[in-house]
């Protein structure tokens, strides 16, 4: 019987998650656990043997399960306003109340920020770290707006810094030998999941199931089943039907609903398919370089968010390009404007849908499908 | 061959007759509020009136006109640009309950943009204005103001009434708080043209009416703006087009 990646996918999710339901009954972790934004150089942190948790992933784990709402609520009811981050009030509500679908996160023992994101991060951070009293560190990318051997030299430094903190953290010292393996295994995870994403432009792929399982890239890029876990899926899905091509090609500019069962709009788009999402290529990261910190540098400086204006404009067109849709759906969210406002000048006809990748009660479908037939309408 | 277009929008409904591409009739009333029954009567005059001549619905309450086929008042309203201003690719199209742009070629929709959730962007923002000033909206002049005098500090629609009730007490003119809440509609659809490259805009919609409003739109947006020729009756006379198709 051929080696299925779904055994490999259900082993890492429970390894991810085999301690939540222990650590909402007080369980301390074995290892220091630092809490990171889902940008955060974690090849440094694997190799020290430091325990990583992605609040903002457990959020749509939240959101995906269904709980997501009293969640909000506690939250709000708490000290965060409903119009702030959704993952962040969504993630608040479950340390506050400690219920999870799988239980809570271990307690941190560092917090650590990146601004190649969203920038309201290293806030949600600062206010984590007066809860637990923990140290927060907030890592600066420059991203495009510093020239290169500056800003090469002055990541290199923080990145050094990171990791003299985090080796008088965890007790252990960096071997680079371990270190460059870790960094190896994020390219080849980034690698295999473009095999897997380019599937959605020709093959009968639900986007579903490429919304669902990036979750591995984000949380465990550097480690090696990662890469296993995409190339079998490649294997896999790259056997599957051509998809209808009677359908509209459409691309979806904006993070997936995480409340929804498909994690996007199925019930307004009849006649259409996805064939390609900004979202499902934020985390190829671009590890270029001849040593591991010219790689990490290059991976973690040039994020999409970290690019100027013009240069997102210039990847998301050639995305959308490449993807051969005709038409795009935008997402506008009410808690997270990153994707909206990178969105300018798509060049193709486009329906903006008011929702939140979090709080369900946001979307309006009769509204939503008003738009997808004036946009089915304008494609004729 | 006549063709008959039907505009049913949140305030205003508006019809066009078309012979060929000559237009042989405008017109326009109140939206009634039992509409189904209305507009059967309504499309069996027409009817009668052009025997034969296909209609096309579209607006708010398009579904409720009885016969004919209905789409889309944004395609509607490409397809009245590419008769009455077939310079223009870019419109602005301020309604009772939404403000759009779109972006058209040749009578053709090719992108559009939709703000119908905030009233301060809309018209219905001035016809509440109206009541709380006890004036018409016919009546509303902005002469050759290019800016007003006052300004309302609120983005919301709801708090600017307060606002607005405030200025009433402090004795503001009428005139000039009625151009402060113009300022402010068009200043809110200000956002929805930053989606849009342009460097003239078509203005079209309800609030064209307004006695004065292109140069003061003009104002806001720091573009050429032009009212064109029937511009409340666009999407009508773009309905009659694809008809007549």
């Amino acid at each position: 019987m051929p080696d299925s990646y779904l055994v490999h996918v259900a082993g890492a999710m429970r390894s991810y998650y085999k301690d939540f339901s222990k650590y909402a009954k007080g369980r301390e972790p074995s290892q220091k656990v630092a809490w990171v934004t889902s940008f955060t150089p974690i090849e440094i942190l694997d190799a020290l043997d430091i325990e990583y948790i992605y609040p903002e992933s457990y959020a749509a784990v939240i959101a995906a399960s269904g709980l997501e709402q009293p969640l909000l609520e506690e939250s709000t009811r708490q000290f965060l306003s409903c119009d702030c981050c959704s993952y962040s009030c969504c993630f608040e509500g479950c340390v506050e109340t400690g219920k999870g679908p799988r239980g809570v996160p271990p307690r941190p023992d560092v917090l650590i920020a990146t601004n190649n994101q969203c920038n309201t991060l290293p806030g949600w951070w600062n206010i984590l770290a007066k809860r637990y009293n923990v140290p927060l560190i907030v890592l600066d990318y420059p991203g495009e707006f510093t020239e290169d051997p500056i800003a090469r030299a002055y990541v290199l430094k923080q990145h050094k810094d990171f990791v003299a903190r985090m080796e008088e953290l965890s007790g252990n010292k960096l071997d680079e030998n371990e270190l460059t393996k870790r960094v190896e295994n994020s390219i080849n995870s980034v690698a295999a999941w473009k095999r897997v994403a380019a599937c959605l432009k020709e093959r009968e792929v639900p986007p579903t199931l490429l919304f669902d399982n990036i979750n591995f890239l984000i949380t465990a890029r550097c480690k090696e089943e990662t890469a296993l876990i995409y190339n079998l899926m490649a294997d896999e899905i790259e056997t599957y039907p051509e998809c209808d091509k009677s359908l509209t090609p459409l691309f979806w500019i904006g993070y997936p609903l995480w409340y929804h069962k498909d994690r996007y709009l199925t019930e307004v788009m009849d006649g259409f398919r996805v064939c390609g999402s900004n979202y499902i290529t934020w985390w190829n990261l671009d590890y270029e370089g001849d040593t591991v910190w010219d790689k990490l540098f290059s991976a973690y400086n040039n994020t999409f968010l970290n690019l100027s204006q013009k240069t997102k404009t210039e990847r998301l067109s050639a995305l959308i390009a490449a993807s051969g849709a005709k038409c795009a759906v935008t997402c506008r969210n009410k808690s997270c404007k990153c994707d909206y406002v990178s969105a300018k000048n798509v060049g193709i006809p486009q329906a903006e849908l008011e929702v939140d990748m979090i709080d369900r009660e946001y979307m309006d479908v009769e509204r939503a499908g008003k738009l997808m037939a004036i946009l089915k309408e304008t494609i004729g | 061959m006549s063709s008959i277009g039907i505009d049913i929008g949140s305030t205003y409904t508006k019809y066009c007759v078309l012979d060929g591409s000559s237009i042989v009739t405008l017109d326009s009333e109140k939206t009634p509020i039992r509409q189904k029954e209305f507009f059967e009567k309504k499309t069996a005059e027409l009817n009668q009136l052009y025997p034969g001549a296909p209609v096309v619905s579209c607006g708010y309450g398009k579904n409720n006109a009885g016969s004919g086929k209905t789409v889309s008042e944004l395609v509607a309203l490409a397809a009245g640009t590419g008769m009455i201003a077939p310079d223009y690719n870019v419109v602005l199209d301020i309604g009772g309950q939404d403000t759009k742009i779109i972006v058209c070629e040749n009578g053709k929709l090719k992108e559009f943009f939709v703000n119908d959730k905030c009233a301060a962007g809309c018209g219905m923002f001035v016809a509440n204005t109206t009541n709380l000033l006890q004036t018409k909206f016919c009546d509303i002049s902005l002469g050759d103001a290019e800016q007003p005098s006052i300004k309302l500090s609120s983005t919301c629609a709801v708090f600017a009434q307060s606002e607005i009730t405030e200025l009433i007490a402090d004795n503001a003119q009428p005139e000039e708080i009625m151009r402060a809440v113009i300022w402010q509609v068009l200043v809110q659809s200000k956002a929805l043209l930053g989606k849009v490259r342009c460097d003239k805009i078509l203005f079209t919609g309800g609030l064209t009416q307004i006695n004065g409003i292109e140069r003061y739109a003009a104002s806001v947006f720091g573009l050429p703006v032009t009212v064109p020729e029937h511009s409340n009756y666009l999407s009508a006379i773009g309905a009659a087009i694809i008809a007549s198709n």
